[in-house]
């Protein structure tokens, strides 16, 4: 630990927010260069490394562009920032973990999590309403309450009175909030619609419905005692909330000014709509209802908002999946653990311009610079290509369509295979083990892997096969399910029909129920296998995870996950979403030993049940012809090659003997006291033996895991000592 | 001491005689490097052909499948042909390649019926081409209109065709449209396809003007070299014609115009000899003709009315060589052209018609001396010359390599210097006492690691190789950073170690290789070869902009590349850029 201090930095070759700084333009022209300056490298961990999913959140700031189309009456969403559009004209949507969709979707994770229950009995929709205006009207209902009463006690206060003043700050905090919500006509939305909701439907009692309009009265009791209720008469009603109404009536001017303020095109139906919206239930101010026009306009927002909440679905999904992505990978480590925490450096550019042959030179002289010196601070060990098409051809077949089927279209955003091998051909350069997951969908599922089998995975791994980057290459499968796509229906609400009695109530027709699909949402397994990977590297979550025999020096390196009871205590935080393989999937499974290979399995690590999903295989493409390779062996290799060349100052002869001499002081000897420790480098039954050919100036190392040797090549540094006495 | 004095009076005698003899005559063994680029590039043509009913009105005797027939006979052999007829659907498929006889058999089963999806025999013609160097043609012959059942499918066909064109455009390939009967202006039709795609739009009156077309379409739009050997009118007529040589590989005899398709005698002595024969044309076809004289007699019981055009093609192999006098600095260069039956080309009509020879792109004046072609130049300092060679006759198609590059040599002369013995001495002493110390420490080195594990044989192997001489390790990756066209070529990589050899390799044969069909002028004058210590030395004596890190290599000097390093070549004006990287291969690599 004292050389390398971290073996878990990770690149994501993926692209959140195109107006951040990106891999490429931070490293700038390389021509006539080799590698970049240490400014430029802190430069680029400045905007590009990420330690934990708020610095990611703050540093990429993930982002999508809304603007309105007057011509299809349609709001429009767009993940790049339209350069044609004036920037007062776009309207920018964070999606941070204030963003109900984000936040529904974690919520989901967490609480499925918490709850251990499978995909098949999990009450999706318990969770999926919180994007419906109910919920959103919820949060809102308690801010507009601050509002109403904070406004109320700044009217009371006299003029000049300092905590007057001090109201007036914390009253424009709150309309600076609330802005933001009548700025966005959009985001108004959902408190309109439970606005009219809740005032139309107020004589609707819970358990049955009166068809009487409702005119509100007083209790009372009659000349002979009988117990009434007599309509109100009206103006001493008007006169007995008189004071409220100064109240409101003051709100609603603020409000109104602010809006005609901000919008420099105010229409009065708008700024009704903000003030009806802002304005507090109790006032009396607009007491007069036209039914009519409020369920046309109730219906009207409704169905403006499903549409528009579709669209945005649509729109940010694969963003949404790319943020989960990064969230899961850092959701591996506990974030109470203070050792080897994971990193994350985001390419932040599409791989397809980041593969150019123009390009690759620039990603090169990178590598070269942080992984090609005896510096392993910023050394980059692992890689990740999430979303690689699994169509070997994309050409759709030509099917006349009978019944309205899934729509073809062509995802955006799939890495080709042909990106990724010019990708790993890069790293195997520098010994980046690369994990990579399939395109995000109901093919690529647990479910569909229990029926399915991994063959159409191997299939589409065999070009990856037998080359020399085969070794660095990590299939990970399958990707995991936040919200199944037949589970994956919001319902937002009922429309709203004016019945016989002139009155407004909720339509009970099906029809009218108004859905949106969000079509499934998915992780893709390659940032939770590296998130896995990364986080058994530090010895710190070893040791929590086995308690004892952990030695607190050495990395994971050496850690075989699939050993022993190994993937039963290094596991997951992803709850189990089938209850299997069958026997035969995992018979074709273990057959080659392909990919990495997530399971969700029962099983119990002593007394106690294990509800994560676990590691079933963790190999690479590099195969024998028999069966593929564990990842252990080629990041143990990696290790080993760069703490012998940094400690026998890049290869010397007389420093390699040293490093493996019996001497108890030597690197070697040192290695093989902890043989017994679970994150040992050499364990049980391994040895690394030197031979030195000295007519090539080569020296071979054979590093034998468990009786299997691997070969290692180093070339010697012969210009030693003694040569230059010569 | 007379002894010695005899002999550092001899020594110098045979330095002078040796030096002497260089001077006068340096003969050069020198391997041409013959290069690839054919003088005539392969050709590929689909003709798609409107089989729909309102053809019949444009070409009731069908003579699109005349004119279509005729120029499959007459093209030469770098043509490879291949036809799509389509109605509703593509009814006929021939791919590229078929032989005269196949178009023939399947022109006679052409009946014109029911509607014409041109978007589908478009599309259907552009997946029937092969090679993707060839350069591509498709001639479409229809009365211009799309057309079918209901509005919808004209609509998608036409939204095919355009399509279609669009992706013609893209692979470079060339739409010739023949519309035959009066143009069409409303509703979708085929003849945008032609100025899309930078064809040319021919608009006919009716099939029957198509017959007559074929010859002018043949030797002008398709640019077939012809010579026009004579002209046959009435109803007899005897044709006798001298051919410019018998070493030519073939040559064809093209009889076109109106003639009856009978009554025909050829006279000629040649390896085969074929005639293929239509109602407005006839093909003679001679396969390594014997004798030049060629007699024809034709007989008709209408007025004929005939044009006869003669084309040949050969097959060019050349070999160069020079001798280079030091006291004149001229180098005489040699050049010899066979054909493929090893028989001097300039034994036939070359002697005499024109020939260009162009020296380094610049014409160049030459004789021709005992069957060859020689040039004199004067040439001060080594230097790669390029030699082209241009035919300049109007009939013959020349296969084979056109262009050679000869390598020419300046001998350095070294001045004589009297031997200091003192100093050879004490260079021996020095060594001795160097080759005592190896020994020495050697032996030393042994004592001190008496565990010296068995290597395995061929690692010995190769080991021993690569110490005595300098073969070629690691590798070379490729990336293209720019290009004229922004073509994104995928980045390569070359394996030195697999080559074995130490043949010295260019840039050319690195693209190459890596299959990158960039054209730099140059990139075969800059030279890679392996040197000591796994490097590579590279020379750059092209006008090409060569850095390594930020460093210029200096042209006509050699730099050496170590692993791990790149050099950039930067080519005229920034047409292309190309970065090398030179990498160690890893044990699983080899």
């Amino acid at each position: 630990m004292s050389i390398i201090k971290q073996t878990n930095r990770t690149l994501l070759f993926e692209e959140i927010n195109p107006e951040k700084p990106d891999l490429l333009t931070l490293v700038g022209d390389v021509r006539g260069i080799d590698s970049l300056s240490d400014e430029k490298i802190k430069e680029m961990n400045e905007a590009l490394l990420v330690r934990s999913f708020d610095e990611f959140i703050s540093k990429f700031d993930p982002v999508v562009y809304s603007f309105f189309n007057a011509n299809n009456q349609k709001i429009m969403y767009v993940l790049q920032k339209p350069e044609t559009i004036p920037e007062e004209m776009l309207t920018p949507i964070h999606l941070n973990k204030q963003n109900d969709f984000l936040k529904m979707l974690m919520s989901l994770v967490e609480a499925k999590r918490s709850q251990s229950i499978i995909n098949v009995d999990f009450q999706f929709d318990k969770l999926t309403d919180m994007i419906s205006p109910k919920k959103v009207m919820e949060d809102i209902k308690q801010n507009r309450k601050e509002l109403q009463y904070t406004y109320k006690t700044y009217a009371e206060l006299e003029e000049g009175d300092p905590h007057k003043l001090d109201l007036a700050d914390k009253l424009n905090v709150m309309f600076e909030e609330a802005s933001i919500n009548y700025n966005n006509v959009l985001a108004m939305l959902p408190l309109a619609i439970e606005d009219i909701k809740t005032r139309l439907l107020l004589g609707e009692a819970e358990e049955q419905k009166d068809n009487t309009p409702l005119a509100l009265g007083v209790l009372s009791m009659d000349e002979k005692g009988e117990l009434k209720v007599l309509e109100a008469p009206k103006q001493e009603t008007a006169e007995l909330m008189v004071v409220d109404d100064n109240v409101n009536a003051g709100l609603i001017a603020a409000l109104e000014d602010d809006y005609e303020a901000l919008n420099e095109e105010s229409s009065d139906y708008v700024k009704a709509l903000v003030t009806r919206t802002y304005c507090p239930l109790a006032s009396t101010m607009v007491s007069s209802i036209d039914v009519k026009q409020e369920v046309s306009n109730y219906n009207s927002y409704l169905e403006f908002y499903k549409t528009a909440k579709d669209d945005f679905i649509k729109v940010v999904k694969p963003l949404i999946e790319k943020i989960l992505g990064v969230w899961a990978f850092f959701e591996q480590y506990p974030s109470n653990l203070k050792g080897m925490r994971p990193s994350m450096l985001i390419t932040n550019v599409s791989n397809d311009m980041l593969v150019k042959s123009s390009n690759l030179p620039r990603l090169i002289a990178f590598l070269n610079t942080v992984n090609a010196k005896n510096d392993f601070d910023n050394t980059v060990w692992y890689g990740i290509v999430p979303s690689v098409s699994l169509d070997q051809n994309s050409n759709v077949k030509l099917t006349r369509q009978r019944f309205k089927g899934n729509e073809t279209t062509e995802k955006t955003g799939v890495n080709s295979v042909e990106a990724l091998v010019r990708m790993l051909d890069v790293l195997k350069d520098y010994s980046v083990q690369c994990f990579f997951s399939y395109e995000t969908g109901d093919k690529t599922t647990f479910n569909y892997m229990a029926t399915e089998g991994i063959e159409k995975f191997e299939e589409r791994c065999s070009s990856l096969t037998g080359k020399a980057y085969s070794e660095f290459a990590i299939p990970c499968i399958p990707n995991f399910t936040i919200i199944p796509k037949e589970k994956s229906g919001v319902i937002l609400d009922k429309r709203m029909l004016v019945n016989e009695n002139d009155m407004a109530e909720l339509s009970k027709e099906k029809e009218d129920i108004m859905k949106l699909w969000i079509d499934g949402v998915y992780v893709g397994a390659a940032y939770i296998a590296a998130g896995l990977v990364a986080a058994y590297q530090c010895p710190e979550y070893l040791k929590e995870k086995f308690k004892r025999n952990v030695d607190e020096e050495l990395p994971g390196v050496r850690f075989d996950i699939e050993a022993g009871d190994h993937p039963l205590r290094v596991h997951t935080v992803m709850a189990k979403e089938i209850t299997g393989f069958t026997n035969s999937i995992k018979n074709e499974i273990n057959r080659r030993s392909f990919g990495f290979v997530f399971s969700s399995e029962n099983a119990m690590l002593g007394t106690e049940n294990v509800h994560n999903i676990m590691v079933y295989k963790a190999r690479n493409l590099l195969s024998d012809g028999k069966t593929y390779e564990p990842i252990y062996k080629t990041q143990v290799t990696t290790y080993i090659e760069r703490i012998l060349r940094h400690a026998t100052s890049d290869y010397k002869q007389e420093n390699i003997v040293q490093f493996f001499s019996n001497n108890p002081a030597s690197q070697k000897s040192k290695w093989l006291e902890k043989k017994g420790c679970v994150n040992a480098v050499l364990g049980a039954g391994d040895d690394v033996e030197y031979e030195i050919d000295e007519a090539n100036g080569y020296c071979t190392l054979n590093i034998t895991f468990n009786g299997n040797v691997r070969n290692l090549e180093v070339e010697i540094n012969r210009f030693n000592s003694k040569n230059r006495a010569l | 001491m007379k002894l010695n004095k005899r002999l550092i009076i001899r020594i110098p005698k045979r330095i002078c005689l040796v030096i002497l003899s260089l001077m006068v005559f340096w003969s050069s063994c020198g391997e041409s490097l013959a290069k690839e680029s054919m003088a005539e590039q392969p050709r590929e043509l689909v003709f798609v052909l409107d089989g729909s009913q309102s053809m019949q009105n444009a070409d009731a005797q069908l003579g699109a499948a005349e004119f279509i027939r005729e120029l499959t006979a007459s093209l030469p052999t770098n043509y490879r042909v291949g036809m799509v007829v389509y109605q509703e659907e593509a009814v006929m498929h021939l791919p590229v390649g078929s032989s005269y006889d196949d178009m023939h058999a399947a022109l006679s089963e052409v009946r014109y019926m029911r509607y014409g999806n041109a978007g589908i025999g478009m599309a259907e013609a552009l997946k029937l081409f092969q090679n993707g160097q060839a350069q591509k043609k498709v001639i479409m012959i229809s009365d211009g209109e799309i057309m079918m059942k209901t509005e919808e499918q004209t609509e998608e066909s036409s939204n095919l065709f355009t399509k279609s064109v669009a992706e013609a455009k893209a692979g470079g390939v060339t739409v010739d449209v023949l519309a035959l009967g009066e143009k069409i202006e409303e509703g979708e039709t085929v003849y945008p396809a032609a100025a899309a795609t930078g064809g040319t739009l021919y608009e006919l009156e009716n099939g029957e003007c198509l017959k007559d077309f074929a010859g002018e379409y043949l030797f002008h739009e398709l640019g077939v070299p012809a010579r026009p050997i004579g002209k046959m009118a009435g109803t007899t007529g005897e044709l006798q014609i001298e051919l410019p040589d018998c070493l030519m590989e073939r040559a064809g005899i093209i009889l076109t115009g109106v003639q009856q398709n009978e009554n025909l005698t050829v006279n000629c002595e040649a390896d085969r000899l074929e005639v293929l024969k239509g109602s407005h044309y006839t093909v003679i076809r001679l396969e390594n003709p014997r004798s030049q004289k060629v007699v024809i007699q034709m007989q008709s019981e209408m007025p004929m009315e005939v044009d006869a055009y003669l084309t040949a093609e050969y097959e060019v192999t050349l070999a160069s060589s020079h001798t280079y006098d030091s006291d004149t600095q001229q180098a005489k260069i040699r050049i010899g052209l066979e054909n493929a039956e090893n028989r001097n080309l300039l034994d036939g009509h070359l002697s005499k018609e024109g020939m260009l020879i162009l020296v380094n792109g610049e014409e160049s004046r030459y004789e021709a001396e005992d069957g060859q072609i020689l040039l004199s130049r004067q040439v001060t300092e080594d230097e790669t010359l390029e030699l082209e060679l241009v035919f300049q006759d109007n009939f013959g198609i020349y296969f084979g390599n056109s262009v050679i590059d000869e390598e020419i040599l300046v001998p350095v002369v070294e001045e004589k210097e009297p031997i200091d013995w003192f100093f050879w001495t004490v260079i021996a002493c020095f060594v001795a006492a160097l080759l005592i110390l190896i020994i020495f420490a050697a032996k030393k080195r042994k004592r001190i690691s008496p565990r010296k594990k068995m290597i395995d044989d061929s690692k010995m192997f190769l080991a021993e190789r690569s110490f005595g001489g300098t073969d070629f390790y690691g590798k070379l990756q490729v990336y293209v950073i720019h290009n004229k066209e922004d073509i994104d070529f995928p980045p390569e990589s070359i394996n030195l170690f697999a080559r074995c050899n130490r043949d010295v390799i260019t840039l050319e044969w690195i693209l190459d290789t890596c299959n990158i069909p960039l054209h730099l002028k140059g990139a075969d004058r800059i030279l890679i070869r392996p040197d000591d210590d796994k490097s590579i030395v590279i020379k750059n004596s092209s006008k090409a902009t060569v850095m390594k890190g930020r460093e210029l290599l200096i042209r006509g000097r050699s730099y050496h590349l170590y692993y791990h390093e790149k050099v950039t070549f930067i080519f005229d004006q920034e047409d292309a850029e190309i970065e090398v990287h030179y990498k160690d291969l890893k044990p699983n690599e080899r």
